[in-house]
């Protein structure tokens, strides 16, 4: 927990120090289409996902699933999420947003099958360019997610903390986007809190095959959270651009090695940018 | 400012929860686990408690389920007695020990528990496995903590207290658990009580549960769960304890409920990563024969926790004059359910039940201030209802007149002498069959009628142990009663009809007759007493069963246990009337993976080993722990216990049983084996090359044992099974002789020593010695039977006389087989099967002669003759092997999933065996025919194999024979005659 503090003073610090030189050519937006790493994610609370470098203000809406089905243990494990997110961008080089999971559905299925449906938490964030070129841009992206689920978790607490870089660098019809960071989670609770902390990262790339139809493929790997290699993950998905403001975006995240259960996690997401 | 004040004292409230910590959940290993219950407070006189670890010659608590062994431990106050194993100590389902094994109140030896253990969930990854003890004592109480964690998920840490403070009439319990796994879990944090089916009875107090249970498959177990306010059972019979639980920490536990195994904890929900569960409950010991005593003491813990009222509810049964008393649960027993007289069970809720005092009298607890159904069953049936509302006061449920009893009274002689022996009621016409047909609480054997029990001692369902007379109460009507003590006497049947009040006597005048064949001792290798899980008989009835069958020669083969019936054998006078060998049937509850391919985890089925020593207070009496292990490395466990694998005997059981409860039963069934392929000689990775591997760490092949079950009891579709199965190992050259035994868990199943073993041995029963013995019965000297005796004999080649067992021989050339099939004249013989090679190459019906007098003497002698060996053997060129069996006709089966085993029968009664057949229940009434085999291609699903259809004519030989041998047809086998015809020795028959 120690090391997470250290990691806010230094994003912080950075934040306090002021923007870099932005380039608007690099974060220039292309109508309403959603830029950035694939949305799609395995983990609870956005944990791990990796944020667009540029700043944008949009109101978003969408649902995630996941679907685990580990037959060798006799598992499944269903959930289906709805959430809103928004963002806002007061300067081209500064990025306030928050996450809201609205509602949460699980349905857990083993010798005994149970489901649970709840508010999900809350995320709430800040991302900052830090350094620009024409072509590229790079920027501190932090996040914290409160522990506001409600009907999900009893007498407990769980709460997160994700530092990271993230960059972009722009060629054409093809956008490069990547992010390292570090995750961390525990809980309030009269039991275990069980901290946790990882690294992530992603890579990947996205091709605007039209000017309303984007290809993007990620990587996604997480190493140390719960497992020396906690993912290794392809994250396909598709990006449409409606108008000047309108966007969507629907891709997977397929896991291909590491400790996670998941067959699958999708996502379905409606933007309209400001 | 005021928000940030706010947020700060939000912030500091927050920390103030998580810093202080429950109980264990945080995982210090120097935590105590909170003490349960703590509402809870019961006053006595003496304020004892205690805790001790048990060691040679402690006092200990006792009763027919008792476990405790040297090394466990031991909670106790002036009213109670705990037992937690030790955690080297595992029984049945737990993995580990740290499960509650006995509860008694203090003194009195009537332990009804198996195990109660901690779990999360249904599969075997879920139960605790405890690796931490420790013992607590303090002011008041004494307790036991244990750490561990669910079996498959080391991340999910559990802990456990048992507790027993002074007076508490029962043990509080608390166990928490956290899942700190990256992925949510579903739990139901629970105590998995394991009746073992055919012990005490779960009250369920759930509208139109009861003792109703719904039923439920693994993948449907969540339908079945109900939340109830507390758990209470009713004991099988005399000499048992009555237990009741009761969660202090919810207004409800949930869970599933059958004879078999329940669960009863939290309800089943969704724990996400670091959430904890945590239980607290009360389990209550009573004394008692009814549910009442447990469940008074449950609504008690409920006013003491909850605030719920209570309130006493008594009552009057009205017996009528000249009814005979002293009545019993079976002839007046009462069931109170909340609700109203006109709703039907399923809208009712049943709460407790009593059976009242000689006067009948009865007094029991009920939640107050609402609406109940008094209602008393008589032998089964409900005979009197009232209805009443029941306030705060003492509520009065009046007198209930019970309409009259019948009695008889039995006497039974054998040879002129008395003699212990078996007495079977039956209706004899349909209105009586109709009219006194009942089950005891829905549950267990269907009874016509029913006289007691089935679980328990004599009388029990329609039976009745009879030595000096016996009078026992029964519905009016009218009834056959049928006199039996084995194979070898003749059977005698007397009609009778009873009318309210009235009594009759009957003296069953039997006789024995000369029909054991010459140098024979008659056993049963598998039989099982109240210490096995699932069986309730006490052990004086159990011995009084072995002498009723006339056996000589008993290996008591209880599951899990030793046990040597001594205590009732000495009580009986009974040492020079039958030799008894103790035994052992490992039976395996862990499920684990061992069968290459096999979707789910799996036992290795059971398994007969005697003679084997006991030792009174060692773990399993004796026995070794027999989960985790394949059948080479079990009987390397036996061994290292005492087991000779020289001089000693392992038996494969039923060898082609389907899985109960998801344990396998049968060795060669759990492996899924091909019979239409041959065994591997050496492990391939397949399941088909396991039947023969010798595992790591075993000085024995799995294939190493010595004789098999080909006769399990008096199911004629499971002898089709099993003998199909021999047939094959024969053919395969693997030379296991075959038993035939009862495998009788009490009065009201099958009849003790039917079918039986006779084994052609060098030793007496004057002289017994076991060695002698156990040699003949491995070497196959034996013939298995439920009536008919087969005796056959050729001469080799050197002129010897050869009969059947497991030593190969070349035949002279002129050789013929002698049969001899006789049988007492109450046993119909309809055909003799010559079989070779898996072939019945000769089937003989017309020559075989039939008694005239079912009841008489004559006519003993069914079939004498030669036939030429030549004849049998034609066309057999290297090796062959011969069987005779006699008795009915098979029922046609066929073979549908294409194992070489048949599975299914014509239950549909079309004359075509299809999967039309496959799970159809057959009509018993329906007769049935021949059958022809249809073209379904191979098929997933396949069974039942079909009963044959049930006698009607109530004076038809099979009739008779059914009277006496319930469920079963009479049939015999021999163990083989072996032909080494090419003089290599046999090496079995080429497929």
């Amino acid at each position: 927990m120690r090391c997470d503090a250290a990691a806010l003073c230094t994003l912080c610090a950075l934040l306090l120090c002021g923007p870099a030189r932005a380039d608007d050519a690099v974060c220039a937006r292309d109508g309403g289409m959603p830029s950035g790493p694939v949305q799609s994610t395995l983990g609870e609370d956005e944990l791990g996902l990796a944020r667009r470098a540029c700043p944008r203000s949009e109101l978003a809406t969408g649902a995630r699933g996941l679907l685990v089905a580990d037959y060798d243990a006799f598992y499944g494990h269903i959930r289906g999420s709805g959430f809103v997110w928004g963002s806002w961008a007061p300067t081209p080089e500064r990025e306030l947003f928050f996450t809201l999971e609205a509602f949460r559905y699980q349905q857990v299925i083993s010798s005994v099958v149970a489901d649970a449906i709840g508010v999900g938490r809350l995320g709430l964030g800040m991302t900052q360019r830090v350094a620009s070129t024409e072509d590229a841009t790079l920027g501190l992206t932090g996040r914290l997610v409160l522990p506001t689920s409600i009907g999900l978790s009893r007498d407990v607490w769980p709460f997160a903390l994700e530092l990271g870089v993230t960059g972009l660098w722009r060629a054409g019809a093809f956008d490069l986007h990547g992010q390292l960071g570090a995750i961390a989670s525990a809980a309030l609770s009269r039991g275990d809190s069980d901290p946790r902390a990882g690294m992530v990262t992603t890579a990947g790339a996205a091709w605007r095959a039209l000017d309303w139809l984007a290809l993007v493929l990620d990587v996604h790997l997480g190493l140390g959270y719960a497992a020396a290699l906690d993912v290794l993950a392809l994250d396909p998905g598709l990006r449409f651009a409606f108008g000047r403001h309108a966007g969507a975006e629907l891709s997977a995240t397929l896991p291909v090695a590491g400790r996670e259960r998941a067959l699958l996690g999708a996502l379905l997401r409606f933007a309209w940018s400001f | 400012m005021a928000r940030g004040a706010t947020a700060m004292v939000c912030l500091a409230m927050a920390s103030l929860y998580a810093c202080a910590k429950e109980s264990c959940l945080d995982g210090d290993a120097a935590c105590e686990v909170a003490s349960p219950c703590k509402r809870l407070r019961f006053e006595c006189d003496d304020p004892f408690v205690g805790i001790r670890r048990l060691r040679s010659g402690d006092d200990r608590p006792s009763g027919s389920d008792a476990l405790a062994a040297n090394g466990d431990y031991v909670l106790e106050n002036s009213q109670i007695t705990a037992v937690i194993d030790a955690l080297d100590h595992p029984h049945y389902l737990a993995p580990t020990g740290g499960a509650l094994i006995d509860l008694t109140r203090r003194g009195v030896p009537h332990d009804g528990l198996n195990q109660v253990y901690q779990a999360s969930g249904l599969l075997p990854g879920d139960a605790a496995v405890y690796d931490g003890l420790r013992t607590i004592e303090g002011d008041g109480f004494a307790a036991i903590q244990l750490r561990g964690h669910l079996q498959d998920h080391p991340d999910q840490p559990i802990y456990t207290r048992y507790e027993v403070r002074a007076c508490d009439p029962g043990i509080r319990i608390r166990s928490e658990a956290i899942n700190l796994e990256p992925d949510p879990a579903v739990w139901t944090l629970a105590d998995g009580w394991y009746w073992g089916g055919h012990s005490q009875l779960p009250l369920v107090p759930h509208r139109g549960v009861g003792f109703g249970y719904p039923d439920f498959e693994l993948d449907s177990a969540t339908d079945a769960f109900r939340s109830v306010p507390y758990l209470a059972t009713l004991p099988p019979g005399d000499g048992y304890a009555a237990y009741a639980c009761v969660p202090c920490n919810a207004r409800s536990l949930s869970g599933f409920f059958d004879t078999a195994i329940s669960s009863a904890g939290t309800a089943p929900r969704v724990v996400q990563p670091r959430e904890y569960v945590i239980y607290e409950r009360f389990i209550a010991v009573a004394e008692g024969k009814s549910v009442a005593p447990a469940a008074d003491i449950a609504l008690e813990a409920r006013r003491q926790l909850f605030g719920e009222r209570w309130a006493e509810l008594h009552g009057r049964i009205a017996f009528p004059r000249g009814d005979g008393e002293p009545a019993g649960e079976t002839r007046a027993t009462v069931r109170i359910d909340e609700g109203r007289r006109r709703d039907p069970a399923a809208q009712r809720t049943p709460r407790t039940q009593v059976t009242p005092d000689d006067a009948g009298r009865f007094s029991v607890r009920v939640p107050a201030d609402r609406r109940y159904v008094v209602q008393v069953d008589a032998f089964g049936r409900t005979a009197a209802s009232t209805e009443l509302e029941v306030g705060r006061g003492r509520a009065d449920a009046g007198t209930l007149e019970l309409p009259g009893a019948a009695r008889l009274l039995l006497r039974m002689t054998l040879d002129g002498s008395e003699q212990q022996g078996l007495v079977l009621v039956h209706p004899a016409d349909d209105e009586t069959e109709a009219a006194v047909t009942a089950q005891r609480f829905f549950n267990f054997d269907t009874c016509a009628p029913l006289l007691g029990s089935s679980l328990g001692g004599s009388p029990a369902c329609n039976r009745v142990l009879v030595r000096e007379p016996v009078s026992v109460a029964l519905p009016p009507g009218r009834y056959t009663v049928y006199g039996t003590m084995g194979p070898f006497v003749s059977i005698a049947r007397h009609s009778v009809e009873l009318g309210e009040s009235e009594q009759a006597e009957i003296a069953l005048e039997l006789t024995s007759m000369p029909l054991q064949p010459a140098g024979t001792l008659s056993a049963d290798f598998h039989v099982h007493g109240a210490p096995s899980f699932d069986s309730s008989i006490p052990d004086l009835d159990r011995v009084r069963a072995f002498l009723a069958s006339r056996l000589q020669v008993i290996a008591a083969t209880d599951h899990d246990v030793v046990h040597d019936y001594a205590d009732a054998i000495a009580e009986l006078g009974a040492e020079s009337r039958i030799r008894l060998m103790t035994g052992l049937e490992t039976t395996g509850h862990v499920l684990f993976d061992y069968v290459p391919g096999s979707d789910v985890p799996q036992v290795i089925g059971h398994w007969n080993f005697w003679p084997l020593p006991r030792d009174a207070e060692a773990p399993w009496r004796g026995a070794p722990w027999d989960e985790l292990a394949e059948p080479g490395l079990l009987f390397t466990r036996v061994e290292e216990a005492g087991w000779s694998a020289d001089t000693g005997v392992v038996q494969l059981n039923h060898p082609w049983e389907t899985a109960e409860f998801g344990r396998d039963r049968g060795w060669a069934y759990a492996l899924g084996l091909d019979t239409r392929a041959d065994l591997p000689a050496h492990f391939d990775g397949s399941a088909q090359s396991l039947f023969r591997r010798k595992p790591e760490g075993a000085h024995h092949h799995n294939s190493d044992y010595h004789v098999q079950e080909v006769m399990n009891g008096t199911d004629a579709g499971r002898f089709q099974q099993y003998r199909a199965f021999w047939f094959y190992l024969l053919d395969q050259g693997l030379l296991r002789p075959g038993t035939a035994n009862s495998d009788s868990h009490g009065l009201a199943d099958g009849v003790l020593g039917m079918p039986r073993t006779l084994v052609y041995s060098d030793t007496s029963f004057a002289d017994f010695d076991p060695e002698l013995f156990n040699r003949a019965v491995r070497e196959g000297r034996m013939l298995g039977t439920n009536g008919p005796i087969v005796e056959v004999s050729t001469l080799d080649d050197q002129g010897r006389r050869r009969t059947p067992s497991i030593e190969a021989f070349a035949p002279a050339a002129d050789a013929v087989l002698n049969v001899r099939v006789s049988a007492a004249p109450w046993v119909p013989v309809a055909e003799v099967r010559v079989i070779v090679n898996g072939r019945a190459v000769m089937t003989l019906r017309d020559e075989l002669s039939h008694p005239a007098d079912p009841f008489g003497l004559d006519g003993v002698l069914r079939y004498e003759g030669e036939i030429a060996l030549a004849e049998l053997l034609d066309g057999v060129r290297h090796d062959g092997w011969l069987v005779v069996e006699a008795g009915a006709a098979l029922m046609p089966a066929a073979d549908l999933d294409c194992d070489g085993i048949v599975d299914t029968g014509d239950n549909n009664g079309d004359g075509v065996i299809d999967g039309d057949d496959v799970d159809v229940e057959p009509d018993a009434d329906t007769p049935a025919g021949d059958a022809e085999i249809g073209s379904s291609g191979c098929l997933d699903d396949v069974g039942p194999m079909r009963d044959p259809p049930r006698e009607r004519d109530r004076e038809a030989p099979l009739y008779h024979f059914g009277a006496v041998v319930p469920g079963g047809e009479p049939a015999a086998f021999t163990n083989p005659l072996l032909f080494d015809l090419d003089g290599g020795g046999f090496t079995g028959v080429s497929r």
